[in-house]
C-alpha cells in the first residue's frame, strides 16, 4: 500500500513488547526499528531520521521526557509517546517538549497503527486536499495576517521576517486558526484536523499545542496582542486583522 | 472534649505547687517566728522581774513596811522571794510559787544572796497570735512567692506539652505526615523533648508505612501493566491472522480493557495521598469543564448545570476536588440509561462553606448499599454495569483531604444524590 515504506523508530524498554508491536506494525507495511534504551536511541538517530519515532516515557535510565528534550528543537522528528493512563501530568509534559501526540500505554495495537497513520498524514508534508467529509480546509496559498506569515508549502512560519520553530503539530494549529480567522473553532473540529483523531475526554491534547502557538507567538510579538482568543465553552478563535 | 479550666493541667499543677509552699514556707515562717517570740518575752519578763525583785529587796533590807507593795506599780509581775538557803519565802500569807517558775539568783548591794522564782505568764490566746502571723506582711510575701512559684513552674510544663499537642493538630489536620516538630520542642533536654523526638519518631515510621505501601500498590499496577500491554500486543497479532471480528478476540479484547482501567484506578487511589499544592480556582469553571466531558462522552445525555450567578472560588486541591466529582459523573454515566437527565448544583452555604451536589433521575441505589457505598471494593451488583467499586472510595478520600464531608442519598422524587460539602476555604 505504501510505495516507500515508512520507517518508524520504536523506543520502549520491553523487548518482547517491541518485537510484537514492531511485527504488527510491518504487517501493516512500515519499516520498524526497535531500540529499548533512551541512549540507543539517540546513536539510532545519529544515523537515520524516521517518519516517526514512538516513545515510551516511562523507561528506566534516560526517561522519555528527557531523551525528547534533547531531542528538541534540534530535530523535527514527529513523536508519538506512550504513557502510563492516568498520568496527565506526563502527558502535559511530554506534549509541552514537541510531542505530537500521545497515547495512554496499555493499549491495543490497532489504536496505535491508527495514532501512527494520523501522525503520518499530516506530517506528510504537503497536507492532502481537505478530507471529504470535513469542511476544515488547510491553506493552500500563504497567509498573512499583520507582520505573521504562514507558508504551507515551505511549512515555514514567519514574524518580521524571523522564522519561528514550530513542531508539525503546532504548525498545523496556526496553520487552521489562521485559515479560518475570525471564526471560533472548536475543540473538536481542531483535534479532527490537526491530530487526525476525534476529540477524547480528558483530552488536553490540543490546549497544549494552541498554548505553546500562543507563547511562542508571544515571545515574538510581546504579551499584549492576542492573536488566538479562548472562547470558553467553544473553543480558539484566531483574530482577523491584527497589525 | 472540651476541658474545663479546673481540668486544666496547668491549674492543677498551679494549684498544687502553690498549696504545698504556702503550706511549707508558712509553716516554717510560724514555727520560726513563735520560738523567737518565746525567747524574746522570757528575756524581757527576765529583765522586768530582776528588778522588780531588786526593788523590793532594797525595801526589805531597809525594814519598809509593806515592803512587797511597790508604789505606783499597777502591773506588777508576781515573784516569790526567799533567802538565799532558805526554803521560807519572804512574805508570808501568799500562796505557793508555781512549779513551773523562772528562778533568778540576786545579790543586794549589802552583799546578801537572795533567790527569786518567778511565775510564768500562761500561754495566751494562741489562736490569736497565731491569726495575728497570718495577715502579718511576711504571710502575703509568702503567699505571692509561692503563687508566682506555681505558675512560673506549671507555664514551664505545660507550655509545651501545649504545643505538641497543637503540632499533633496540625498534623492530622493538614493530613501531611512530613510535619515535624519545630526544633524549640524537639530539641529540648528533657523529657518533653524525648517524648516530641518518640512522636516525631512515630510519625516517620507512620509515614514509611504508608509510603511503602503505596509504593507496593503502584510498583504491583505498573508491572501489571508491562504483561498487559504484551497480552494486548500479541492479541494484536492473532487478529492479524484470525478475522478481525472474532467473538473470543473481542472478548481477550474487552478483558484486556477491563483489566487496564482496574489497574488505573487502584494507581489513582494509592496515588492520592501524594500532596497536592491548594490553589485559588473557580468552581463555575470546574462544572463546566464536567459539563463538557459529559457532553464528550455522552452527547445524548441532558446534563444541567445550577451555578451560582457570581462566580464561586474555592482554595484548595483542585485536582482532588475534580477528581471527587469525576468519579460522581463517571457513576451516573455508568450506572444510569443515556436519556436520563442529570444535574450538577453549585451552592454557597451561610457561613462560607460550599455545596456541591450531583443528582441523576435514575432508579436510585439499593437502601441496603448506601451506607457502604463508599467502601472499597463496594458496588451495586443488581446493575450490569462495569466498574470495580473503587471510585466512590476515592471521592471520600478526596473530599475528606479537603476537609470536607461526602454523603449519598437516595431524592424523594427518585433518583440518587452525591452530595459534597467543603468547609470554608482557609
Amino acid at each position: 500500500m505504501q510505495t516507500d515504506a515508512q520507517t518508524l523508530l520504536l523506543v520502549d524498554d520491553d523487548p518482547d513488547l517491541c518485537a510484537m508491536l514492531a511485527e504488527y506494525l510491518g504487517h501493516e507495511g512500515y519499516k520498524v526499528e526497535t531500540v529499548h534504551s533512551g541512549a540507543a536511541a539517540l546513536e539510532v538517530l545519529e544515523r537515520l531520521t524516521p517518519d516517526l519515532m514512538v516513545l515510551d516515557i516511562m523507561m528506566p535510565g534516560m526517561s522519555g521526557l528527557e531523551l525528547l528534550q534533547q531531542l528538541r528543537p534540534r530535530s523535527a522528528v514527529p513523536v508519538l509517546m506512550l504513557t502510563g493512563r492516568g498520568e496527565a501530568i506526563d502527558r502535559i509534559l511530554g506534549l509541552e517538549m514537541g510531542a505530537d501526540d500521545y497515547l495512554s500505554k496499555p493499549c491495543h495495537p490497532r489504536e496505535l497503527l491508527a495514532r501512527v497513520k494520523a501522525i503520518l498524514r499530516r506530517c506528510d508534508g504537503a497536507q492532502p486536499a481537505a478530507e471529504p467529509e470535513q469542511d476544515g480546509t488547510f491553506p493552500a496559498h500563504r497567509l498573512v495576517s499583520g507582520e505573521l506569515m504562514l507558508d504551507p508549502g515551505q511549512r515555514e512560519v514567519q514574524f518580521a521576517g524571523q522564522p519561528l520553530q514550530l513542531t508539525s503539530a503546532e504548525f498545523n494549529v496556526l496553520a487552521y486558526l489562521m485559515q479560518h480567522a475570525g471564526r471560533v473553532l472548536s475543540k473538536e473540529e481542531l483535534t479532527r484536523w490537526v491530530l487526525h483523531r476525534e476529540l477524547s475526554a480528558y483530552d488536553r491534547a490540543i490546549d497544549v499545542h494552541v498554548s505553546r502557538v500562543r507563547q511562542k507567538l508571544a515571545a515574538v510579538m510581546g504579551d499584549d496582542q492576542e492573536m488566538i482568543k479562548t472562547v470558553r465553552g467553544q473553543g480558539y478563535q484566531f483574530v482577523r486583522g491584527m497589525a | 472534649m472540651k476541658i474545663r479550666w479546673y481540668q486544666r493541667l496547668f491549674w492543677k499543677m498551679f494549684l498544687v505547687i502553690w498549696l504545698v509552699s504556702l503550706v511549707g514556707m508558712g509553716s516554717v515562717f510560724l514555727v520560726l517566728s513563735s520560738r523567737y517570740d518565746k525567747d524574746h518575752k522570757l528575756e524581757l519578763l527576765e529583765a522586768r522581774a530582776r528588778g522588780q525583785a531588786m526593788l523590793m529587796l532594797e525595801r526589805y533590807e531597809d525594814g519598809v513596811p509593806d515592803w512587797h507593795k511597790l508604789p505606783g506599780r499597777r502591773h506588777s509581775i508576781p515573784v516569790w522571794l526567799f533567802e538565799a538557803d532558805s526554803r521560807e519565802p519572804l512574805m508570808s500569807g501568799i500562796h505557793e510559787p508555781p512549779r513551773r517558775a523562772l528562778r533568778l539568783a540576786l545579790t543586794t548591794d549589802s552583799g546578801r544572796e537572795y533567790l527569786a522564782k518567778v511565775g510564768l505568764p500562761r500561754e495566751a490566746f494562741f489562736v490569736e497570735r497565731m491569726l495575728g502571723r497570718l495577715f502579718s506582711l511576711q504571710m502575703v510575701l509568702i503567699l505571692l512567692v509561692s503563687g508566682l512559684a506555681g505558675l512560673v513552674l506549671s507555664g514551664l510544663v505545660v507550655r509545651p506539652i501545649r504545643r505538641l499537642s497543637h503540632h499533633v493538630r496540625d498534623l492530622h489536620q493538614e493530613q501531611d505526615l512530613t510535619l515535624r516538630a519545630d526544633a524549640g520542642l524537639s530539641q529540648r533536654r528533657d523529657e518533653i523533648g524525648e517524648l516530641t523526638r518518640e512522636f516525631d519518631a512515630m510519625v516517620a515510621s507512620v509515614e514509611q508505612t504508608l509510603l511503602a505501601q503505596q509504593r507496593l500498590l503502584q510498583d504491583v499496577s505498573h508491572e501489571l501493566r508491562a504483561p498487559l500491554a504484551r497480552l494486548q500486543a500479541a492479541a494484536g497479532l492473532v487478529e492479524q491472522r484470525l478475522a478481525e471480528d472474532d467473538p473470543l478476540m473481542q472478548r481477550i479484547n474487552r478483558e484486556c480493557e477491563r483489566l487496564d482501567a482496574l489497574i488505573s484506578e487502584i494507581l489513582s487511589f494509592s496515588r492520592q495521598q501524594n500532596k497536592e499544592r491548594p490553589v485559588e480556582f473557580s468552581l463555575n469553571e470546574l462544572c463546566q469543564e464536567l459539563q463538557e466531558e459529559v457532553r464528550l462522552r455522552q452527547p445524548a445525555r441532558p446534563f444541567t448545570l445550577d451555578l451560582p450567578d457570581v462566580a464561586v472560588h474555592y482554595r484548595g486541591a483542585r485536582e482532588l476536588l475534580r477528581r471527587a466529582l469525576q468519579n460522581g459523573v463517571e457513576n451516573i454515566l455508568r450506572h444510569t440509561p443515556e436519556e436520563t437527565p442529570a444535574s450538577l448544583q453549585l451552592q454557597a452555604l451561610p457561613g462560607g462553606g460550599l455545596q456541591v451536589s450531583l443528582s441523576d433521575a435514575g432508579p436510585g441505589v439499593d437502601e441496603a448499599l448506601l451506607p457502604r457505598l463508599f467502601e472499597p471494593f463496594v458496588r451495586d451488583d443488581s446493575t450490569s454495569a462495569e466498574g470495580f467499586g473503587l471510585g466512590m472510595s476515592i471521592a471520600r478520600r478526596a473530599v475528606e483531604q479537603l476537609g470536607g464531608q461526602i454523603s449519598a442519598h437516595n431524592r424523594p422524587e427518585g433518583g440518587f444524590e452525591l452530595r459534597i460539602q467543603l468547609p470554608p476555604a482557609g
